[in-house]
């Protein structure tokens, strides 16, 4: 009985095998002599084709029409691969262009690739603040300034970077009028609004409005309690202490 | 008899019609893009040799009911007489030409004559300046797929409006690179080939069809191939390699047209028509009697016209072909001080004159005086010379700008597109073209804008308003005038005014009125200066 029990699962495994065995050779049948097959049809209709197209006295043309047949399909192709293409995959490439040209002092690859990545994305703020020191470069200096004007204005805070950045170019300079004074200012101010944790605009603030005590320029006590505030809070995180204001 | 019956039809319509031929032909000349109209005349001269040869062509028993309906056609003659209308005359001339054919030699002798009168369908020309908007089509294409061919070979570059920048460079797709010129001589020249090929009407449309699509690759593959050549020093945007390079792709396309036609006959599975058996079939006894009188008649009517037409013509206009073979406008360089260093609250910043290709928009040559005040700065460019009254947002647009509300100061803004002072008209009253514009680049700002005419008046011409005119689109369409005012040689002054905040109304005030004491002084230099 219990040999017999085994040879019923023995056929019922075999019959099993055998009919997944049957299923998996037709598909690689199928995937090997399909094409095979399909080629063979082709080419025979191909072929009749070609012959019918002697009888007729046509072949030559062939050659004749073979450069516009070249041309025609090429363009095509071309068309379908430049339509194609991933409007991500290209920003990132003219990025990474941008950027190493940027790197190499390279301005007018850099100029043309974030020009071109600012008519893709017209809101990109870093894009359009190294846009502006391309231009600043270039000396396309009315493109520049528009540019900064409209990342960093004085009387908002948009763009940290180009914040401090005006704020730099214009301590720069030897002696500041009380308006340039001002305006350094409230540009450190806006870069600290954006980034409260900038050193580099801190330290200047710092040295900003100590320079203000200094000259007795500063008119409030508020304002001289928070140049005091600003320059403590910079010393300790100097120091590595921590300060929760 | 017969045949001097319908031979002086034919000269009466040919005299009769000659005044407005000849302004259609001048008119046509002085485009680009139609000069290839001269060869057409020899083209079917030898068409018609080779349909004789192949067809035995023989006139049979005349159509009466085409011959009467030619009559009808003096209805459109008489409104294009009135008009003075070149365009509409010559269209219905070709309109009247199948008419002649089957009142003379009846339906076969007309269809075996119809592809030769398909070929002058190129001298006709397209209406409503629809060939300039064609032009804007094709160069907007032509840019946009080399900007996307150019990104396929990684080569960097910005595209602004038509103007494609590379590193270092600014190519301005002109209208010649637009593609319009090949476009028009090569399905001319694949016209010709069909017909001389004895193709039928649809291989035909295969071969110009396929035809467009070559002169397509063409264009684009010429703006690459200058684009990329960059990469490697090699300039081909200007002098003798340009010219080069276009007249061999030039040659490359005529040979790749005749190709086509090859490949269409080889896929379509047929061989030319038996032109034996149509010979056979041709040199069958075929009685001749054309119905002539209608010719005569219409023939007379043109004649007749004739005084209507020369009373019409617009006096003291060149017609297209004089004005460009004008000499070119020459204004002497005005120094940086023929505007004083401030102007209203705005300090003289720099002054710099500019030399570019000739079809650029901003014109081939400039001067231009800079001045600045806070964040805004301001742009006073003298440009010139043009050929014809345009407008200025059309160039700014053309080179990525966005325009906005474009009107007109001065005069009352009644929506006409052409503004033209008289010579009584005071400052106040002179048209100048404001418009908002703005790139993501350069911020946003206003442009004031207007030309000086060769007869001294200011003109303003906006031409988004242009197909929104009826009366424009009337006088385009069956009139001659529009094209005839606007010829001879243009001065134009624009001001840009670009801040990051947008101008209050006083500001815009204040630059209209330097704008008007700018021009005042500028276009007095400029009479000045041609008239040396």
């Amino acid at each position: 009985m219990a040999i017999l029990n085994r040879k019923n699962r023995f056929r019922r495994k075999s019959a099993l095998f055998l009919g997944w065995a049957i299923a998996v050779f037709k598909v690689v049948w199928r995937a090997v002599v399909y094409p095979y097959v399909w080629s063979r049809r082709v080419l025979h209709a191909s072929l009749l084709q070609i012959v019918e197209w002697y009888d007729k006295g046509s072949l030559s043309r062939i050659l004749y029409g073979l450069p516009a047949l070249v041309v025609l399909s090429s363009s095509v192709f071309l068309g379908i691969l430049a339509f194609s293409q991933s409007p991500v995959v290209l920003s990132d490439s003219y990025r990474a262009v941008a950027r190493r040209a940027m790197d190499e002092k390279d301005w007018r690859v850099a100029e043309v690739c974030l020009q071109r990545l600012i008519s893709m994305a017209p809101t990109d703020e870093n894009v359009a603040f190294d846009l502006a020191l391309a231009s600043i470069e270039m000396d396309e200096l009315t493109r520049a300034n528009s540019l900064l004007m409209r990342l960093a204005p004085i009387e908002k805070p948009v763009n940290a970077d180009a914040h401090l950045w005006r704020a730099q170019r214009l301590l720069e300079k030897r002696e500041l009028t009380r308006e340039e004074v001002v305006e350094v200012e409230q540009q450190l101010k806006n870069v600290l609004i954006l980034t409260p944790r900038n050193d580099m605009a801190r330290s200047l603030l710092g040295q900003v409005l100590k320079q203000i005590v200094s000259q007795k320029k500063l008119g409030s006590c508020w304002e001289a309690s928070h140049c005091a505030a600003l320059m403590m809070s910079f010393c300790w995180r100097n120091s590595g202490c921590r300060m929760v204001t | 008899m017969r045949f001097l019956s319908s031979s002086v039809g034919l000269w009466l319509i040919l005299i009769g019609s000659l005044p407005m031929v000849l302004f259609h032909i001048t008119s046509l000349l002085s485009k680009d893009h139609f000069q290839f109209v001269i060869l057409l005349p020899i083209a079917a001269w030898f068409l018609f040799r080779r349909s004789k040869e192949v067809t035995a062509l023989q006139p049979g028993t005349g159509s009466l009911p085409a011959a009467c309906l030619l009559l009808v056609l003096l209805v459109p003659l008489a409104v294009a007489s009135w008009w003075f209308s070149p365009w509409l005359h010559v269209a219905t001339l070709f309109l009247g030409v199948p008419l002649v054919l089957l009142a003379y030699g009846g339906g076969k002798f007309c269809r075996t004559l119809l592809p030769l009168w398909l070929l002058s369908a190129f001298v006709v020309a397209l209406p409503l300046n629809l060939d300039r908007s064609l032009i804007a089509r094709l160069r907007t294409y032509a840019t946009g797929m080399s900007s996307k061919v150019l990104d396929l070979f990684h080569l960097q570059h910005n595209v602004a409006g038509n103007l494609i920048e590379i590193p270092g460079h600014k190519l301005f797709i002109a209208d010649a690179c637009s593609g319009i010129h090949s476009l028009f001589v090569l399905l001319a020249f694949a016209t010709v080939v069909v017909i001389w090929n004895q193709r039928s009407f649809l291989r035909g449309c295969i071969v110009l069809a396929g035809t467009f699509l070559l002169v397509m690759t063409e264009n684009v593959a010429r703006l690459t191939l200058i684009a990329a050549a960059f990469r490697f020093g090699i300039d081909l945007s200007i002098g003798w390699p340009h010219t080069l390079l276009g007249l061999f792709l030039f040659l490359v396309s005529i040979g790749l047209v005749c190709s086509l036609d090859q490949l269409q006959s080889f896929f379509t599975l047929r061989t030319n028509g038996n032109f034996s058996e149509s010979r056979e079939a041709s040199f069958k006894a075929v009685k001749h009697s054309p119905v002539t009188w209608p010719v005569v008649v219409v023939g007379l009517g043109l004649i007749l016209l004739m005084p209507v037409t020369l009373a019409r013509m617009p006096r003291g206009q060149a017609s297209g072909l004089l004005v460009a073979l004008q000499p070119a406008m020459r204004i002497d360089r005005m120094s940086d001080d023929v505007l004083p260093e401030s102007l209203g609250p705005y300090q003289r910043t720099g002054f710099e004159m500019i030399e570019r290709v000739e079809e650029d928009p901003f014109g081939p040559q400039s001067q231009v005086w800079t001045y600045r005040h806070g964040d805004i700065d301001l742009q006073i460019s003298l440009d010139y010379p043009y050929s014809s009254v345009h407008d200025t947002c059309t160039c700014y647009r053309n080179t990525g700008w966005t325009v906005l509300k474009e009107r007109v100061l001065g005069p009352v803004d009644t929506g006409a597109d052409l503004f033209e002072s008289q010579p009584d008209t005071s400052v106040e009253q002179l048209p100048v073209l404001i418009a908002d514009i703005g790139s993501p680049g350069y911020g946003s700002g206003i442009l004031l804008a207007s030309a000086l005419s060769p007869t001294g008046s200011v003109v303003v011409a906006i031409d988004s308003r242009r197909l929104l005119n009826q009366n424009h689109l009337v006088k385009r369409f069956i009139g001659f005038e529009a094209e005839a005012a606007s010829a001879g040689q243009y001065v134009q002054l624009q001001m840009i005014a670009l801040s990051p905040q947008s101008l209050s109304n006083d500001q815009r005030a204040e630059l209209a009125s330097l704008y008007r004491q700018v021009r005042e002084v500028l276009f007095a230099q400029c009479v000045k200066s041609s008239s040396k």
